[in-house]
């Protein structure tokens, strides 16, 4: 055994000698704090997550909803011509047969007796057809709207006064980001979703959203800096962020 | 409810949750050590200094990733040790030694090195060139083998041995010297 290695990894401990500079500690925190105040609270993102997915699963449904709907008032005019109740498999199967314009002149009318039909589980038949997506996957649906909503406003934001290559910091960033969120889902195949690993998905998903808003308005300051200094506007030829 | 009785464990979990006071004793407590591996590492206090702010970065932001929080220490030292290897890799480049190094039994001995304060040993692991002080580090006090040497700086294991031995001689030369002189 080396015997210089021995005596020194013993009294490792007593060769921590240097001073650490003050300034060190107030800097690490500055870029700590920095980095936290981009990260909006936790709460404010569930919110506008649940009101997303409430909004999109509405929209998923609407469409199908109306056809539901003409599928009903068929019924009601069977209905009230035949006075049976019929089920609702039956009037599917052949619906342009009985609504034809010419024998239904006055709709007012059929609309009027309606309330007097009993459809039972309308609603229950819509439902039960269509399960709903996974949480999971809605998530990343809206988040990646919201996203692609943010990079095509600034793909079309005209930039003057610098090159688009000035911001390529913040693309740099995205590029991590991304990475990171390869990562996270290479690791969720093999573990699974985990509320940890949703939490981190949506943490990155944040960030994101915080960059992009940031490039947008550094990209408005500029512009508004140049537009107040006219001799720096290159108004022939604005350069656009590829994102 | 778990209590937690380990004060280290409660400080890192609060730190974990973003707690800049935890963070700050954290800091407090580890700092000194670890800036001066930095320094043994990088040669200088300046460079040191952004290696040891990004290995606090990294660790803070991933706390997350611990999972034994009575670990903290050489958890952090391993990611400190990582940004030192990155920062010689990024900034140095190797050459074989073409001299031989023959090893002679004092070689091994060390007795010459009774007495001596740490700080000047400290001293003078900073001033030794450039990659034979990051082998000595690495091996000496870090305990890598030359194996885990030479894969982590991209170098051969036989590079890594005659950069130690040369460490290991200009040590002995340079604190012999000091002592003789006072």
């Amino acid at each position: 055994m080396d015997k210089l290695k021995q005596y020194l990894r013993e009294h490792r401990e007593n060769l921590a000698v240097e001073e650490v500079p003050d300034e060190l500690w107030p800097q690490i925190n500055n870029l700590l704090q920095q980095k936290k105040s981009m990260v909006i609270p936790m709460a404010k993102w569930a919110i506008a997550a649940s009101i997303l997915v409430l909004v999109s699963v509405g929209i998923f449904y609407l469409p199908k909803d109306e056809k539901k709907n003409d599928v009903a008032s068929v019924q009601s005019t069977i209905n009230i011509d035949s006075n049976k109740t019929l089920p609702v498999e039956t009037i599917k199967q052949n619906p342009v047969e009985i609504i034809k314009p010419n024998e239904n002149p006055i709709p007012q009318i059929v609309k009027t007796e309606t309330p007097k039909l009993t459809l039972p589980n309308k609603k229950k038949t819509i439902t039960s057809k269509n399960t709903p997506p996974n949480e999971v996957d809605l998530l990343q649906q809206n988040f990646s709207i919201m996203i692609r909503h943010q990079e095509e406003k600034i793909r079309n934001t005209p930039i003057y006064a610098e090159n688009a290559g000035y911001f390529h910091f913040f693309k740099k960033q995205l590029d991590e980001m991304g990475n990171d969120e390869k990562l996270l889902k290479e690791e969720v195949k093999k573990t699974g979703w985990t509320d940890f690993s949703i939490e981190r998905l949506i943490n990155i998903y944040q960030e994101k959203i915080s960059l992009l808003k940031q490039l947008q308005l550094e990209i408005n300051k500029m512009n508004n800096r140049a537009k107040q200094n006219n001799s720096t506007i290159q108004t022939q030829q604005p350069s656009f962020i590829n994102i | 409810m778990e209590t937690v009785t380990n004060i280290l464990v409660a400080v890192v979990r609060k730190a974990g949750l973003g707690d800049a006071k935890a963070r700050e004793a954290l800091y407090h407590q580890y700092s000194k050590g670890m800036f001066s591996i930095c320094v043994r590492m990088t040669g200088n206090r300046a460079d040191a200094q952004d290696v040891l702010q990004e290995a606090f970065m990294k660790a803070f932001n991933n706390l997350h990733q611990l999972k034994d929080e009575n670990n903290f220490g050489g958890w952090l030292r391993r990611i400190v040790v990582n940004e030192c290897i990155g920062f010689t890799k990024k900034n140095k480049s190797w050459q074989e030694l073409q001299e031989h190094h023959e090893e002679k039994a004092d070689d091994y001995e060390f007795n010459w090195l009774e007495g001596i304060g740490f700080e000047r040993i400290h001293e003078e692991i900073k001033k030794l060139p450039a990659c034979c002080r990051e082998v000595f580090t690495l091996y000496v006090t870090e305990d890598y083998s030359h194996k885990q040497i030479a894969e982590a700086l991209g170098v051969t294991e036989s590079t890594s041995r005659s950069q130690y031995h040369r460490a290991r001689q200009l040590l002995k030369q340079r604190l012999l010297l000091l002592v003789k002189h006072g």
